[in-house]
């Protein structure tokens, strides 16, 4: 399933002072099982953006379409609309604040329930989407308030599983993780990807971007600034500061600087880029 | 991002926002009780009350308080209102001084009544618009210190006067970020399929209950931390601290201070000729007591 | 001498599994030390052990050389500051000020002073502007700089970061670096001790000590302790960039010992 974004505006504190453009005018398309991150700096909009996918916000100009639902100013009150968060996930940053039941397998059974799944088959559901995060039998039993924090975001998150979206979006989904228990979760979420699954990453990690995501979007104080590929985007930010570059496209770049002949837009991984020395050292 | 309400403390530089919070809450305890004293005869009290609006009218200017932000926010005010007027107007009056307004069947509803109960509204509304005026022009933090101050006298008797004054300026301070928080498992929850605009006393329960335990223990482990991060700064509740936020009582206060202490003590003598002689028109007041 | 030294030192929650385990290690004066280790190694619970808001089950710390004791325990921790990983929850006061200012109201700092004080120390932070300003108007790395200027006013000989920066973005993390270092330079007496999983970060401090499960696992420079990929990999830590380059580079004969990507550009370019 994808999701139409059409020109959509919304203001915080409309009535305030203050009142922030947080969208202007954005647009674009996401594709059935695309592996999309949406980057920006702090207070860019993405979040906000996120949001108006499964109509948390709604936008007070445009329409976001998913399938049959339309997210609009005018079917803000719709009952119907709710529905939407059982075809789009969000799984929020630092998801782990949102656990509160007194088993792990109750936890994950809510968001089923909340559809209306009655409860056995709720509870199955539960245990399949604990499985595909790698969390055995033994954990169903218990308080997820007694596990460590990387199993209780994986708890969180089969809590999205579970409810079986097309579309998940994951909020920072790393953040405050090392680097292993990063690699492990991003490989999940891979493995959804395969399944046929739609991913939206918002993420400030370009490395995660740089290794993961098919495509890019990046946004400035609420405007769409760049549509395209990782490697594309690392050439269109080159020179700014206010966003990271991978090393190994800050090497890259250097490089080419340099003189040697290497096509940066290849460039997604180490060996990559030791492909293209061992290339240019032959010809040398 | 929390949205503002009247009455929230909003940074102006005035004459009120420069007041002695001590100062500014003993001088709006002084003018609610002013406004409270009841006069017999009706003129008095009409007179009294239109100088307490002017009053009240010409502190908000100073102040910089919008009315029309006041007048919104009283807005929420109308189902006290209406049941106020409910009240009076089904209690029967004792000595009715005014006719008849109309009748609804066999109960008689004099024009006391109806004057009785706008007089009441009148004197809520002066109150809540004075106790917006303090909380819109004073610091919380400010208001816990002066809160502390006239505690004082408690410690003797080793009433926590302190430890009650820091609990409550990290309530206020952590109030914007537990709101913000409670945005976003509300959100969270939402996208878990929580409802939480419809549907029966059960289900709305359920709701609640999916919010309020995430916000309980995202609030203890914040309780915690802060407490650590207190202790490696030196805090110790019992031992002695210097402060950075002095009250100061300057010249300010002290005009202040005259000025609605004189209205205070006006009213005073006003009331103390109204109930011991004969119930005095205003009209008349400077006019006997030259006579006394 | 050491400014701080750690012997045998051992603690548990429980009284059975050990957080930290057998645990000794020195930090010279004035220097940069990293700590690193994985999520739930136990780097958190070492940084409250020392500043004393757990209590070891077994071993000494030295402090200028003298052991700190029951009797003088309380001046060692007038000289540590920590500083916390989430920016919300150690700040304090209602205001920027209030909050750089309670340290000093704890330490009975006179009132006529502390203006001046509190000014010098927002600046050391790049923070003067925003003193009027309440926490939920400042952003995360916003709020981490006035937590450095509320411990540094303190006029502590070691400051501990407990993953300072763990929870900001990118903008945040490299500010709040920019500033630390700072801070640093100008204080040549100032320990630093940073507990941190940012591999980027330990590569410019001094010394870095590497913690496993409770355990004290290698220890030395950074540039020979981040090239050991067998003790990173036990603690799920990845080798810099530059540095797994550079391995895989000298597979196909080029050498380069750069600590950067300027000079590994340069040594690569050289190769030629």
């Amino acid at each position: 399933m994808g999701i139409q974004i059409k020109n959509i505006f919304y203001t915080y504190q409309k009535k305030a002072t203050n009142a922030t453009l947080a969208l202007n005018d954005v647009s674009f398309e996401i594709k059935d099982n695309d592996f999309i991150a949406i980057v920006g700096e702090t207070g860019s909009g993405k979040s906000t953006l996120a949001q108006t996918f499964n109509a948390l916000i709604i936008p007070d100009q445009g329409e976001v379409v998913v399938g049959d639902y339309v997210v609009n100013y005018k079917n803000r009150k719709s009952r119907k609309l709710r529905g939407i968060r059982q075809r789009i996930g969000l799984v929020f940053q630092f998801p782990e604040y949102q656990l509160f039941e007194e088993t792990v397998e109750k936890d994950v059974a809510f968001g089923v329930k909340n559809f209306g799944v009655k409860n056995e088959e709720a509870l199955e559901r539960a245990h399949e989407a604990l499985n595909k995060v790698g969390l055995d039998e033994s954990y169903y039993k218990r308080a997820p308030f007694d596990l460590s924090g990387g199993e209780k975001r994986k708890v969180a998150i089969a809590g999205i599983l579970a409810i079986n979206p097309d579309i998940i979006i994951f909020d920072e989904p790393t953040a405050g993780f090392d680097p292993q228990s990063s690699k492990d979760l991003m490989k999940l979420i891979c493995e959804f990807h395969e399944q046929g699954k739609t991913i939206i990453v918002i993420t400030h990690d370009m490395d995660l971007v740089n290794t993961y995501a098919q495509r890019v979007v990046l946004l400035e104080m609420g405007q769409l600034a760049f549509d395209g590929t990782p490697a594309e985007l690392f050439s269109f930010i080159k020179g700014y500061d206010r966003l990271d570059i991978p090393t190994v496209i800050k090497v890259a770049n250097a490089l080419k600087e340099k003189g040697m002949d290497i096509d940066v837009n290849q460039i997604r991984g180490i060996d990559d880029l030791l492909a293209a020395i061992k290339k240019w050292r032959n010809k040398a | 991002m929390s949205t503002m309400t009247f009455g929230r403390y909003s940074f102006r530089d005035t004459f009120v926002h420069r007041l002695d919070a001590r100062n500014k809450i003993f001088l709006t305890l002084l003018f609610m009780v002013g406004i409270f004293f009841q006069f017999n005869k009706w003129s008095t009290s009409l007179i009294l009350s239109g100088i307490y609006i002017v009053v009240l009218l010409i502190l908000m200017l100073i102040s910089r308080v919008s009315l029309i932000a006041l007048l919104k926010s009283l807005g929420g005010l109308w189902v006290l209102v209406i049941f106020l007027m409910a009240i009076y107007i089904f209690i029967p009056t004792n000595n009715p001084k005014l006719p008849v307004a109309f009748t609804i069947g066999t109960l008689e509803v004099h024009w006391d009544a109806i004057c009785q109960s706008g007089y009441i509204i009148m004197r809520l509304v002066l109150m809540i618009s004075l106790t917006m005026i303090l909380t819109s022009t004073t610091k919380p933090m400010d208001m816990t210190y002066a809160f502390e101050w006239y505690m004082t006298p408690l410690k003797p008797i080793h009433f926590p006067v302190h430890e009650i004054a820091m609990t409550l300026s990290i309530a206020l301070r952590f109030i914007p970020t537990l709101l913000d928080e409670t945005e976003r498992i509300m959100k969270a929850q939402a996208s878990r399929g929580v409802d939480f605009n419809h549907g029966g006393i059960f289900k709305r329960f359920g709701a609640i209950i999916a919010l309020i335990i995430p916000l309980f223990v995202s609030a203890l482990e914040r309780s915690e931390e802060l407490a650590n991060a207190m202790i490696v700064r030196g805090y110790d509740p019992k031992a002695k601290r210097t402060r950075y936020r002095l009250l100061k009582f300057s010249w300010r206060d002290l005009i202040a201070f005259l000025f609605i202490g004189l209205m205070f003590a006006g009213i005073i003598v006003l009331f103390v000729f109204d109930r011991t002689g004969e119930p005095i028109d205003i009209i008349n007041f400077f006019f006997k007591v030259k006579g006394f | 001498m050491s400014k701080l030294e750690i012997k045998n030192l051992s603690f548990s929650y429980d009284g059975s599994n050990k957080v930290i385990d057998d645990i000794s290690f020195s930090v010279p004066k004035g220097s940069f030390v990293s700590v690193l280790g994985h999520n739930g190694s136990g780097k958190s619970t070492l940084a409250k052990l020392i500043v004393g808001l757990l209590e070891k089950n077994s071993g000494t710390i030295y402090f200028n050389g003298e052991e700190v004791t029951k009797d003088n325990i309380q001046n060692f921790q007038n000289k540590v500051s920590l500083i916390f990983q989430n920016p919300d929850n150690q700040f304090i006061g209602s205001t920027v000020e209030d909050d750089i200012a309670f340290g000093l109201e704890n330490r009975c700092f006179p009132h006529e002073k502390m203006q001046e004080e509190i000014e010098r120390f927002a600046e050391s932070v790049g923070m003067l502007d925003y003193l009027k300003k309440e926490p939920i108007a400042l952003s995360g790395g916003q709020k981490q700089r006035v937590a450095l200027a509320g411990a540094l006013i303190l006029r502590p000989e070691i400051l501990i970061l407990d993953e300072a920066t763990s929870m900001l973005d990118p903008k945040g993390k490299s500010t709040v670096r920019k500033w630390l270092k700072r801070i640093h330079r100008e204080n040549k007496e100032l320990t630093i001790f940073s507990i941190t999983h940012d591999i980027d970060e330990a590569l410019l401090s001094d010394k870095v000590l590497i913690l496993s499960k409770g355990k004290l696992i290698k220890e030395g420079k950074p540039q020979d302790v981040l090239r050991d990929e067998e003790a990173l990999l036990a603690v799920k830590l990845d080798m810099p960039f530059v540095y797994k380059l550079e391995k895989e580079l000298a597979g196909i004969g080029i050498n380069s010992n750069a600590d950067n990507v300027d000079q590994l550009v340069e040594d690569i370019w050289a190769s030629k």
